[in-house]
This record gives C-alpha cells, structure tokens and sequence, in this order.
C-alpha cells in the first residue's frame, strides 16, 4: 500500500469549495460531565454531516453516531499520522473485513464504532488523547473515507472550544476571477503603440449624412411576451383631462454600431466607422471610460444606456457624404486592418476600388489622413463644403495626405439625454 | 456467512462478490488506492493580471498550445503545465475585440474570431507570435442591442463554418442608425430581430460568402457540428423557450423563436408587414421543428456550448457523447443522443457539478492528449460577474454514472458504467419518474405541464448487472420522462449523478 500523503489528498477532493457553517448546541461542554458530541451521515452522499469537532486532552467525550443512510458504515477516530497503515490493515482484512467491521487491529486507532447498518445508532464514549493535535476521523468502509471523513481537534485543557463545522449540502460558489484581474476600464494606449478596440461607441451628435450606409432605427413601444400585445399606460390627455391607454416608449439610442475606437494615449484618440468606412471623430484629452458598457470597474453590471463616454473634448467631427465615394458606388464593405508602422492601415471596397486609409496621430493642431487605391490609382479626395476641418490635400507616395485642423469643442461630450426604461 | 451478519447479507453480498473477483484479479490494494482520489478533478488556472478572464473561445494551437479567446481583452496564448500556475502567457493580440465569443483555430499564426460586428481572421503575419492583420471575412448586422451576439464559428467539416447569431433583447435599446436595415415589425418582442440575420444560424465559406441557414433562434449562444456531420445548436429559455432546448438543426428549418422570419423571403412572401409576432401559435408550432433534448430548466440554465467528447476513453467512459457547458449554474451537462424514428433525441444527466467548478462556464475544449477539459466562463450579459478559466481533469479513476439510455417499446433501457449492487436497485422504487411536458408559448419560460408520478411495472437486470430494462404502463410521445435513481450503488458507492432526463418526441417502433 502506497501511503496516502494526506495534504494532497485533501485538497484533490475538492473540500475546499464545500460550504462550512458553525453549528450551535452541537458540542456541550460541561467540567464534570463527558464531552457530549453527535455525529450524522449525510444520506447517499457517503459524507459525514460533521467535518470538524475539538475536544479537551484527556476528558472523557460521549460521541452518538448515528447512520441515517441507505448503507452501512462506521466512524473510526485515529492518531494523527496513522491514516495509511489503517487504511493498509483495512486492505489486509480482504474478506474478513466484514466480519471485523472493517476495523483492523493496528496500532494508531483512537475509537471506533461497529459497522452500523441504516438506520443504527451507536454511542461511543473514550477519552479524549493527552497529546493535542488534529485527529481525522473516517469510515473505514472500503472506497467511503476518501469523501467521509472529518477532524478532531484535541485542544490543551483551558483552550476554549470552537463550535462543531457542519457540511451543508449546498456547496460554495467558486468567486468570479474578474474581480481580481486588474483588469483596466480606462485603456489607453500610447503615440507609438496605439490601443485598438472594437466597440459600440457614442454618436455625439454627428451629422445624419454620415450614417448615409446605415440602416434608420426608430423608436420602440414596450411588449408583452405573455399577451403577445404592447403594453400601456394609463395618461391624461393635458388638455381635456380624458384618460387614455397610450404605448410605453422605449427611445432609440445615439451610438455607431461598427466602431473602431484607437487610442494614441491621451493627446489623440478617434473612433474610425466600420460601416460607413470612414474616420467619425476624433479628440484629445483621454480616451473612453468603458464603465457603462463594461460595468463599473471591476466586474459591475452594465449601465442601463451602455455607451462609453468620451474623455477629453473633441477636435473633428465627420460631416457631409464620405469624400472617396464616387455617385454609383454601392455601400463600402470593410476588408479589415493590419499593423503596417504601429499604426492600424483600414482596408475597405468602394465599387472596384480597394482603399487603404490610416490616421496619424500627432499631439497637437491637427492630425493627417493618408489614403491609397490599391492598384496605384489617384484616390479622388472631395472636399467637402459642410468638412470645413479639411486644410489641404496633397499627392504623397502615390496616394493623398489629407491634413485636418484641430476644430476644439468644448471638453466632455455628453452622453445623450437617459431615456427612462424600467428593467424586465 | 456468519448469522450475525444476516441483516447485513442483502446489501453487501454483491460487494463482497465484487471485492472476491478484484482480490483475485490484481490484489485489493490497487482498488483501493484508485478509489482513494476522485475520477474528475477541477483545477484553477489563472491568467496574467490586466486581463478580464471573461472566456469567449478555447482551442489548441497545432504545436499544443491553448488558445484562450476574451470577450475584451484579447487573444492568449500558452503551452499547458502540470501547476496551472506556471503557464507562460503570451497575447497573440493585445486588442480589444468587441464581446468576442467564438473560435477556430487554424494555425499557430492563425485564428477565425467572431465578435459583434463581425468574422474576423486575425493572423500573425511576421511570426513574432503576435498578430499583424484582422481581417473582416463577414460583417453581421448590429441594431445596438448590446444582445446581439454570436456563438461560432465552428467548421462544417468542408471549407465552411457554421456561425450561430444572437437576437437583441427588449433589456436594450437600438440604434438611430443601425448596421443593416431596420425593420420595424421586427422591433416589436421580448427578443426581437430588428435587423437582418438576427436570431439566424448562418453559413460561411470564403467562395459563398455569408449565407443564412436556419432560422427561428433566440439566444444561441452554443453551436456544434457532429462527427458524423450533424449541426447542433443550444438556445436558452425565455420567449418561444419554456425550457433550455438542444436543436439538431437542419437547413432552412424553423426552430420556433418567430422574430428572425421576417428575414425569410419565403416567410414574407412580398408583404414587408407580415408580422410573425401576430401569427397564431397553432401555425407556429405546425412550423417549427421541436428540440432534440429539453433540458429541465434546474438542470440547465443557461446552455452554453456543447462539445463532443471523442477522446476514446482518454477523458472516461463517455466517448461519442456530446457535454454542454451551463453558463448559469457549476454545471457541465452530459447528453447521450440516439436516432428514432429518423430524428435525433435522448437523454441528458449531470456530468460534472459543483466540487470546484465555477458558474458561467461557456466554452470547452479538450486537451490534445484527451485527458484535461478546458472550461472558460463567462456569464456578464445575463447576471453577476462569474468569469474565469479551469480545466477539469481525468486522473484514469473509477467512474460510476449512468452511461446510456435508450427508448425502448415499452420503457427505457439504462447502462451504467459499473456492474449494480442487488438490492435496491431491483426495485421500482429505484426509479420514481415524473413526466410532464413543455407547452410552447410565446411567454418567458414556463413550467412542466401535465407532470404526473410513475413508477416502472417491471424492473429487469442484465446478467451482468451493467444494463436494466424498465417497463412503463404507458408510453407517450410528447413527453419528458425525468428518471430520480435512488439507492442505486455499485460495490455500495452511490451513483455520481442520479437524475436523467429524455425527451420523447417520437416513440420506438
Ligand atoms: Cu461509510
């Protein structure tokens, strides 16, 4: 028989995770009387309901065990270290175990009971050891002590006696890893190594003509699964004061869908549309607080409009129709980016013509849009009348530097007005 | 036998049996020392600071590395070890993908992702083990829905994948300009699909492009593709849903959730307001196609991805069978599926609960040696936090749980993975069974109607005590006959997991 190493084996057994609950009235202590001690089965579970129990060294303790399950089995008290021979005699028993109550004669048991059928009781009453220390207990039925097991505790006499721990049948939730993790709700990147993120981002008011690619939401009414019907409300009309069931509202939201938001650490940040293929703002000053979309940092819910917000104040907002796009060009479909210096080089399609655009950063007054048609054609850059931002636009290694003032707003763009909405 | 021991006799004979023919077959010390640790063992594995452990894809690199996908932060990559605690982590990507929560492994430089706004290929171009290109292989529309998310891709066993698409629900909000045009019909609902594809299970391949499948989804948020090349598909209770259903999903089929039809021309038939939502229930059910397996809503509550287990017998006694992570409870739910009447049902029981694992688990993957599953979790649209990664490990133990169940004429025939003590077992009482069923509604959730207690009128052993023939008074299609084992033990261990549930669409013939 191979020892068994003890620790190990605790903690391969997954106790850990069970739920521990002190247990009042279980263990009465009294300076004449024996320690009075009771301890159940767990029905079916092949566990005992009591995993810990101390005791004073050498008073004498009354211990009930009593087998509530549909099979038998047995409490047996050892010395601290001497779980692997037991176990190697309860081997060696073979078939006279039975007969033996599964107990051997080898030195290191404290007390055992019989081998209780269901429904049996037994009272078992020892001393307790002279020697303090952690006592394991188990039944030494076959296979039954890997689970069925518990501890206890022979305290010096004047040590105060803690309460019995009971294992409850609801095992303890293992905690959430997120809380831990460190795990940043305001990213930022840096000028030379940008952070990249795909999100839903805010909508701070763009121009509509921007969204030209863009399906129209409207608004909702709040339903009833049950009834299958909207559901309403009662409201008097303010003029006449007539009480009429009207739809609940539930708003739409102003945010871009597709977004790629790119921080460049706190000078420069934009949020480039994946939809409509085209730079949508851009600011300075930070970058987005994700809490409402991500939940309060570290693990929190989501906010009920779950927009991050914009840190800093914007420079360029996007205006007018997008400036590469020809009159009978279909909608842009976007190809994806690649690294290319650090930075993010966006690739989409417009009709025949594959586009590369990247935005380079800079800390202050201004920024540039580089853009190249694979293939090696011009890129025809229109400017438009309503993108003012747009300085010059000038040829550069066969594509087109697009240079774009800074036009400061005001610092923090504000999310859109809450729209009321009751939870589900 | 002694006569003292009478009253024992009964229920130990067949232990004694058993301990005889171990004792003569390799000596008794070796069972005991295998009974001595747990077959299933759950270990923690951290993952480096700065990173939220929310997982939304797990695979294994073709050199052996494990591929943990976040939802927002990244791409991981490491080469197992022994302590979980030494894993070496690298970031493929250090950027953050939108709700990310599909995988597929191509290469070692190379990853298929899906996330919110789309498909994308993202791949290690100079291979410096971080990744240069994401490449946009499809888009997916988006009304804002914080919802919309989607499960895949999976491959179809060609060129293509299978990709599941969530619907949005009524707990957000759309956008004043959505990605992909808006329908207003399909606005309305508890889940709705207010955009294109929403509540769709869809089709890629790089010739083809995106193309739809099947329809009729709310929350799919687990898809598979079998060994022998059938598509699986997980959904979660709510609207349509009265319980967690399995769905063997077959193209073009409808899977009961009615706000994805009006992206069906076939459904619209030119009446851009033809509204689903208004359809009688009585021409959607005619419609629908009914789940493979119900999960009873306390087994299940939140299914997430199921997952073959095809270790052949590296990961215990269930290869062939298919697990199903539970997003909502400590839970990996095992499902053992069989072909009557031309369909596939059966039966699902606990494979692993509690004892260590986390709730939220939502992806899975088995090591390339078969013999670790790896479980990430992730559950922060639907509840609490409950995030992280373990894996569960097989240490070559004994296993004693239910290991087959199939219809028969008159009842059902169980196997068990171990030879069944005599004794309780050989009662009906052994084998108390509710059936009921689930009505479908357009209401969140339900309960199990029409449940009434039976018991078997015959409980018949094998010989080998490793199979049991149970005989109903009644059999009924429609039905979920939900089986409570008690009592039933081998060498006088309890059974791991004692409740099994089938789901009887079709009876045998
Ligand atoms: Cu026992």
């Amino acid at each position: 028989m191979r020892p068994l190493p003890l620790l190990a084996l605790a903690s391969t057994l997954g106790l850990a995770p069970l739920l521990f609950q002190t247990a009042q009235c279980q263990v009465s202590e009294n300076a004449t009387a024996p320690l009075k001690v009771s301890i159940k089965v767990l029905p079916g579970q092949v566990r005992f309901e009591t995993t810990r129990f101390d005791v004073t060294a050498g008073k004498p303790v009354e211990l009930t065990f009593s087998n509530g399950c549909i099979m038998p089995h047995n409490l047996v008290i050892l010395k601290p270290d001497a779980e692997p021979a037991v176990i190697a005699g309860v081997n060696a028993l073979g078939l006279e175990g039975l007969e033996k109550n599964f107990v051997p004669e080898v030195p290191g048991i404290v007390a055992a009971t019989k081998l209780l059928q269901p429904q049996a009781k037994e009272v078992l009453t020892f001393s307790a050891p002279q020697e303090t220390g952690d006592y394991p207990y188990v039944c030494t039925f076959p296979g039954h002590w890997y689970t069925m097991r518990g501890v206890m505790r022979v305290r010096a006499s004047g040590v105060k006696l803690e309460a019995a721990q009971r294992v409850l049948d609801k095992p303890a939730q293992v905690p959430d890893a997120l809380k831990h993790s460190e795990m940043s709700h305001k990213p930022m990147g840096t000028m030379d190594h940008p952070f990249v993120m795909r999100t839903f981002a805010l909508d701070p008011g763009l121009d509509p003509a921007v969204f030209a690619h863009h399906g129209v939401g409207k608004d909702a009414v709040k339903y009833d699964p049950a009834t299958r019907l909207d559901i309403t409300k009662k409201e008097a009309d303010p003029q006449t004061g007539v009480v009429r069931e009207i739809p609940i509202p539930v708003p739409s939201l102003k945010g871009v869908a597709g977004a790629i938001a790119v921080s460049h650490g706190p000078d420069f940040s934009y949020v480039w549309d994946s939809t409509e293929c085209r730079l949508f703002y851009a600011w300075r000053g930070g970058f987005l607080d994700m809490n409402p979309y991500w939940g309060q940092e570290p693990g929190g819910s989501r906010s009920k409009v779950y927009l991050p917000l914009i840190v800093g104040h914007l420079v360029y907002r996007a205006s007018g129709a997008m400036p590469l796009a020809e009159p009978n060009d279909p909608s842009p479909v976007f190809l994806g980016y690649k690294m290319e210096g650090g930075l993010p080089e966006f690739r989409y399609q417009l009709g025949q013509r594959v586009i590369r655009e990247k935005v380079l950063p800079s800390a202050k007054d201004g920024f540039e849009v580089r853009v190249t048609v694979e293939g090696g054609a011009t890129p025809n850059w229109k400017v438009n009348a309503a993108d003012l931002d747009v300085t010059t636009v000038r040829s550069e290694n066969g594509g087109l530097a697009v240079a774009v003032k800074d036009r400061p707003e005001p610092e923090h763009v504000l999310p859109p007005a809450s729209p009321k909405h009751e939870k589900h | 036998m002694r006569t003292s021991l009478s009253p024992f006799v009964h229920s130990l004979t067949p232990f004694r049996n058993a301990l005889l023919s171990l004792v003569l077959a390799s000596g008794a010390m070796s069972v005991f020392a295998q009974e001595a640790k747990p077959a299933y063992q759950v270990e923690e594995i951290p993952v480096p600071k700065g990173i939220a452990p929310e997982i939304g894809g797990l695979g294994f690199t073709p050199s052996g590395k494990l591929v943990v996908l976040t939802r927002r932060s990244g791409i991981l990559t490491a080469k197992p070890t022994t302590d979980p605690a030494q894993m070496q982590w690298t970031r493929f990507s250090d950027q953050s993908l939108h709700n990310a929560n599909g995988l597929f492994v191509v290469s070692d430089r190379e990853m298929l992702v899906s996330q919110m706004p789309e498909l994308t290929r993202i791949i290690d171009l100079d291979g410096d083990g971080v990744a240069d290109e994401y490449r946009t292989e499809a888009t997916f529309n988006l009304s804002g829905a914080y919802h919309e998310v989607t499960a895949g891709p999976v491959p179809d066993g060609k060129d293509g994948f299978f990709i599941a698409l969530n619907t949005a629900s009524h707990s957000g909000f759309t956008f004043e300009h959505t990605r992909g045009p808006f329908s207003e019909v399909s606005r309305r609902g508890r889940n709705f699909a207010s955009v294109e594809y929403r509540g769709w299970v869809m089709h890629w391949d790089p010739k083809t492009g995106l193309t739809p499948w099947a329809k009729g989804f709310r929350s799919p948020n687990g898809i598979q593709f079998g060994p022998d090349g059938s598509l699986w598909v997980t959904d979660n209770q709510g609207d349509f849903r009265t319980t967690n259903p399995l769905y063997n999903v077959q193209k073009n089929a409808f899977y009961g959730h009615p706000s994805s039809l009006v992206w069906d021309p076939a459904y619209v038939q030119n009446n851009p307001k033809r509204d689903p939502l208004k359809q009688p229930m009585e021409e959607l059910d005619a419609m629908r196609t009914p789940a493979a397996v119900l999960f009873p809503y306390g087994f299940s509550r939140s299914p997430a991805e199921p997952l073959f287990e095809l270790t052949g017998g590296k990961f215990g006694p269930f290869n062939g069978q298919m697990l199903v992570a539970d997003a909502a409870a400590p839970r990996i739910i095992r499902v053992m599926l069989e072909q009557v009447d031309g369909a596939w049902q059966g039966a699902c029981v606990d494979f692993y609960s509690d004892h260590g694992l986390r709730n939220g688990s939502n992806r899975m993957v088995f090591s390339p040696d078969g013999t670790e599953l790896y479980v990430g979790q992730t559950m922060r649209e639907w509840a609490n936090a409950m995030e992280g990664l373990q894996r569960i490990r097989y240490n070559g133990g004994r296993v004693f749980e239910v290991l087959a169940m199939h219809l028969q004429k008159d009842g059902f025939e169980l196997e068990f993975t171990q030879p069944v003590d005599i004794g309780a077992a050989d009662q009906p009482s052994a084998f108390n069974t509710e059936t009921y069923w689930y009505e479908y509604s357009s209401s969140y959730g339900g309960p199990e109607s029409d449940a009434k207690k039976v018991r078997p009128t015959a409980v018949r052993w094998s010989a080998d005590r490793r199979k049991v023939n149970l005989t109903y008074a009644q059999m009924q299609s429609q039905r979920v006959m939900r089986v409570t084992l008690t009592g039933v033990t081998s060498n006088a261990q309890p059974l791991g997991h004692t409740m099994v549930a089938y789901t009887l669409n079709h009876l045998a013939k």
